[in-house]
């Protein structure tokens, strides 16, 4: 059996490379619940270094990202719709915010931010940078990455952000990619400080 | 009563340097300076008690001289003998440098033996080493930051007991050590005889790629290096799920 769809994430997630067989943009039932046992096992392969207490798998927003970031990286090969289509080609997640969905989510979705970069090298107008970074914008972990992301949307008040295990990894995430700007706000600049203790100059 | 003025004179000893070493008795005086000039060594700065002392008149093929501007005569005698020799004067520890005999591993006597003591020490070490127990690395590692974790490496040395490598080390309880070189010894100890550490891994027959932890009685321990991995919560929990 073909199975392009999970065939792309997984090469996307084993060698960071996109490799697109064609241009469908619907994907079967089977084949999504192949993608979601795929990810269901690379996030218990990644739970392991996970702080406690862990959020459980969301199967519903890692089949989401996937297929955001599937739609996204087609749109980038072969585009034949206007920017007004896109909002019918990208579905709304349809569940509320929650741990569990960021770090489901962040299987796929963090690998927007280089798609993204990708994007502005082929074309800087390009409308869709905007309408992906909108989505971004929302799943604000996954887009650490990414330098030009606003936060001003968020809302840092709501459970997801008073997870200990979102606050440690975000405080992980920016340490690791060097956000000192975004390390200056409240909350990060806590976590971050939280993460490094007396030990500032010698860590980071 | 009028005072003894030889008390203010300025005594110098003239010995050929063949007879440096005869010097060694005096070596510890350190308002000493000292000159060479072609065969002979010239010492001056000497105090009344130290020209009278045992310690120089045990000095063979010497001869003193008593300085009065600008000449120099012989003690006992009033004939000037010699101008005062200008002559570039150095402090006699610098100019007599102590001789350490190289240390023979392959000898050792019947009665003479090296022993390897440690003892409470005011130096001040970087701890690198942690000594640890399985629970408290467990308690503190399920939520520590992963950026404390991650210049740190360690090893399962028992079922229960573990070693933590780096710095900084975690802020959990155990027993930190100071690395030097191969070994590993507990803060606030030192050797007794710090000048063995170099030598330690050979006397204590330490292979290269060892580390060996050493407790406060002497004793220590061994493991190879490549045995360490870096920390993880991954690599933590994983060991002991296997384990258990």
């Amino acid at each position: 059996m073909n199975y392009p769809f999970l065939q792309m994430i997984k090469t996307l997630r084993t060698q960071e490379e996109v490799i697109l067989s064609n241009h469908l943009l619907q994907t079967s039932a089977q084949e999504q619940a192949l993608v979601v046992q795929y990810l269901k096992e690379a996030y218990t392969q990644e739970a392991w270094d996970y702080p406690l207490p862990i959020p459980t798998f969301d199967e519903t927003a890692a089949l989401w990202a996937a297929q955001t970031l599937y739609t996204a990286t087609q749109l980038v090969l072969y585009r034949k719709h206007e920017p007004t289509a896109f909002t019918q080609l990208f579905t709304p997640f349809p569940d509320a915010m929650s741990p569990s969905a960021v770090l489901s989510a962040d299987l796929c979705l963090r690998f927007m931010p280089d798609l993204l970069t990708f994007l502005e090298h082929i074309s800087p107008e390009d409308p869709l940078i905007a309408f992906l970074q909108k989505i971004l914008a929302q799943w604000h972990y996954s887009g650490v990455a990414y330098k030009e992301l606003a936060i001003t949307q968020l809302d840092t008040q709501h459970d997801t952000f008073q997870h200990p295990c979102i606050q440690n990894l975000y405080a992980q995430r920016i340490i690791q990619y060097n956000r000192k700007e975004l390390a200056g706000h409240q909350p990060w600049a806590t976590w971050v400080a939280i993460a490094l203790g007396p030990y500032a100059p010698a860590l980071w | 009563m009028a005072t003894n003025s030889t008390e203010h004179l300025s005594y110098f000893v003239q010995i050929a340097k063949v007879y440096l070493d005869h010097l060694s008795g005096i070596r510890h005086w350190s308002n000493l300076m000292v000159a060479s000039e072609e065969d002979n060594f010239w010492i001056k700065d000497w105090t009344k008690e130290q020209i009278d002392s045992i310690e120089v008149k045990a000095i063979p093929y010497k001869t003193v001289y008593y300085a009065k501007a600008p000449h120099l005569y012989k003690q006992h005698s009033l004939l000037p003998e010699m101008p005062i020799p200008s002559l570039l004067w150095t402090a006699i520890e610098r100019a007599l440098p102590i001789e350490l005999p190289a240390y023979n591993f392959n000898y050792f006597g019947l009665q003479t033996k090296v022993e390897i003591r440690l003892v409470a020490s005011s130096l001040e070490k970087a701890a690198v080493g942690m000594l640890t127990h399985r629970q408290q690395l467990e308690a503190y590692i399920e939520q520590a930051p992963s950026v404390r974790l991650a210049r740190l490496q360690w090893m399962m040395l028992e079922q229960e007991a573990i070693f933590l490598l780096g710095e900084p080390n975690l802020p959990i309880q155990g027993t930190m050590f100071w690395r030097d070189a191969q070994c590993f010894l507990p803060v606030g100890f030192d050797l007794a005889l710090p000048i063995l550490r170099p030598m330690l891994p050979s006397m204590l027959h330490i292979a290269n790629d060892t580390f060996a932890i050493f407790a406060t009685d002497g004793t220590f321990f061994t493991f190879n290096q490549a045995l360490l991995q870096p920390l993880s919560r991954s690599s933590f929990r994983q060991s002991y799920e296997e384990w258990i």
